[in-house]
């Protein structure tokens, strides 16, 4: 931050003479938090190009210029844009299909807000997105873990609602700091049920995002239903602690987006699999058959550590999540679920982007980290020193999601003594593992990444 | 200098005899262009990471500035705004039109990264606590689309209220005063929070 006089003398234009020194200190701190911003690497490149009038394909990211090699990724979710307008798109390479699915517990929020109208007096909402990353999982694996599997048509959402006593919040800042969220509540005709008891001929399956007011929060991995859609569920109890104990009796969503498949005729479809309503029953049996000889479901079980995820729960405001030692393991949730550690790449940072551990057979050490060794650039965008923690779990979720997209390595560049080494690195995307160990939670200025 | 540290060591390209011969140079070979965008690049690229919400929108919203910077500038005409001024207006329309697709205007992400006071290289002066500062980020998050671009065009482009009132077509003293009671309005809302 730079000294007060320099602010003084540089916004003297709009601070005027003897400003008031809460003001000097607000432009003092939007001018630190604003001014140290570079281009990246990567757009330089480009921009040089430009002027150099080379071919427009030297303007492709950095990031794109792996060639994927595997058949084209597989989208999961539907792609079209979410309930607010943003696009939802998650896609996972062919590489993982075989796996791939997922529950959610991800990972960091990110609020993106949205402004007002000053002259018409219309609010735009703000939005509160959290960004999530799939765990593993086969369908069977989703089917054996779901409380009821029902056939059935989406009726028309309820109201949203805040998760506070009144439904509503008037200070979304401090209901979210307070851990609440907005969910909404679905009726569904029940046509079939193919799975549990106790299930009546509707029953109300909620989710967590909607919009009050001018407030909307959402999920990237939240299943989303459609007022009308005949569907197939996968539904569980609801045991988010943000929402089962609020009104009516409900069901969540087994395995969030991968839990909803919509029905077309005589086909189920959900984001990763497909199968016949003819096939179910069958499927079903199979796969509690799978369950039961597997021994302990690889399924998190609430409040209990889950072997491969220590999970840490923040809000969307918290800048540090806290690092807890048990795993608060859920559903997915609008508030952030933050697995932690996010271990796609085994490795341990410290302040300054130092190295100080590496996982034990992990990528990261596999592909020749090493400790000691300073983090420089994923996939070609520099990384800042100084960036926080956040900020630089962001950043490698995003290079996990481009990897995992296009089915490639990312490139992590590093310095070790004087060399610079580009490290290819295959981020591994976690799976419920429940021989695996429990991590060791980090200390709070250390990162698992 | 970069364009960064120039603008804020208070140099005015404006009037910048130098750059005035760059602009005349690049507008008659493209290839001279390369020293008004090492000037900008930077600031460019600042402006439009606050008004896009990911690095890859910023970047690509930067790499399009140039290419149309780059078409235009024969059409340029100098001593009628300044070439920042003109510079920044087109990256002002891209973002507009990024905005009016996506409907969103201002990372919080990048805010709350920046703001974090473990970013700071010199804690000792003048740090606003944690506290005043997600306070802060929320005031500033929730103000008027319009506010917040004057508040990335000053603070995140490193532009002077002239070169601002030549962006956003409205006198100087009009985008001045708007800062100032911006600002003030900041103030008051911080203190009662507060």
């Amino acid at each position: 931050m730079r000294r007060e006089v320099d602010v003084r003398r540089e916004y003297a234009d709009i601070l005027g003479e003897n400003p008031d020194p809460d003001l000097v200190r607000i432009v003092g701190a939007l001018d630190a938090a604003n001014s140290s911003r570079r281009a990246p690497a990567h757009v330089v490149a480009a921009v040089s190009a430009l002027a150099r009038k080379q071919p427009a394909h030297a303007f492709a990211a950095k990031a794109d210029e792996h060639p994927p090699l595997q058949a084209a990724p597989q989208t999961l979710g539907d792609g079209r844009s979410g309930m607010f307008g943003l696009s939802r798109r998650l896609t996972l390479g062919g590489g993982l299909l075989a796996a791939v699915a997922s529950v959610v517990l991800l990972i960091m929020a990110s609020l993106y807000l949205l402004g007002r109208d000053d002259s018409g007096g219309v609010q735009e909402p703000i939005i509160i997105e959290s960004d999530a990353l799939m765990i593993a999982s086969t369908a069977e694996e989703r089917v054996a873990g779901a409380d009821a599997i029902i056939l059935g048509t989406v009726g028309e959402a309820y109201d949203s609602r805040w998760t506070t006593p009144s439904g509503k919040a008037s200070d979304v800042y401090a209901a979210s700091a307070n851990g609440h969220i907005i969910y909404t509540d679905y009726p569904v005709k029940v046509d079939r049920v193919l799975h549990g008891s106790d299930v009546g001929e509707t029953v109300r399956v909620r989710l967590t995002g909607g919009q009050v007011g001018e407030v909307g929060m959402m999920s990237s991995a939240e299943a989303e239903l459609e007022p009308g859609q005949r569907v197939l569920l996968l539904l569980r109890h609801d045991d988010n602690p943000q929402t089962r104990d609020i009104g009516p009796k409900h069901y969540g969503i087994n395995f969030a987006s991968n839990g909803v498949y919509k029905v077309e005729g005589d086909t189920a479809t959900s984001p990763s699999h497909t199968i016949r309503l003819t096939e179910l029953p069958a499927f079903i049996t199979k796969a509690e058959k799978q369950a039961a000889a597997a021994g302990p479901a690889g399924t998190p079980v609430p409040g209990k550590p889950v072997a491969g995820t220590a999970v840490v729960v923040g809000t969307v405001v918290a800048r540090e999540p806290v690092v807890a030692g048990t795993a608060a393991v859920g559903p997915v949730g609008t508030r952030t679920f933050v697995l932690e550690p996010a271990r796609q790449f085994g490795i341990v940072v410290g302040r300054r982007l130092k190295v100080v551990d590496l996982e034990r057979g992990g990528v990261g050490e596999k592909s020749g980290v090493r400790i000691g060794d300073v983090l420089t650039e994923i996939d070609g965008t520099p990384l800042d020193p100084t960036l926080s923690f956040p900020g630089l779990r962001t950043v490698f979720h995003r290079a996990t999601r481009r990897a995992v997209g296009r089915g490639a390595p990312a490139v992590l560049t590093v310095t070790r003594g004087v060399a610079l080494i580009r490290i290819d690195i295959m981020p591994e995307i976690p799976r419920f593992r429940p021989e695996q160990p429990t991590p060791t939670a980090v200390p709070r200025d250390q990162l698992y990444i | 200098m970069d364009g960064v540290a120039a603008a804020r060591a208070g140099r005015n390209y404006e009037d910048d005899g130098d750059e005035r011969s760059l602009i005349l140079a690049a507008q008659g070979d493209p290839a001279a262009f390369g020293m008004l965008y090492t000037r900008y690049l930077d600031r460019i690229y600042s402006f439009l990471r606050v008004r896009t919400t990911s690095e890859e929108d910023a970047a690509d919203l930067t790499q399009q500035v140039f290419t149309q910077a780059l078409a235009a500038l024969p059409r340029y005409k100098l001593g009628e705004a300044p070439f920042s001024a003109w510079l920044f207006r087109i990256a002002h329309n891209l973002a507009s039109n990024y905005y009016r697709q996506r409907r969103t205007t201002l990372s919080w992400n990048l805010l709350l990264e920046k703001m974090h006071p473990a970013d700071y290289r010199a804690p000792d002066e003048g740090v606003l606590l944690q506290e005043e500062l997600t306070l802060l980020r929320g005031l500033t998050a929730g103000l008027a689309s319009e506010k917040q671009e004057l508040l990335a065009l000053r603070f995140s482009a490193g532009l002077t209220s002239r070169e601002i009132s030549h962006v956003v077509n409205k006198s100087e003293a009009s985008v001045q005063k708007q800062l100032t009671r911006i600002l003030n309005d900041l103030r008051a809302s911080y203190k009662e929070r507060n």
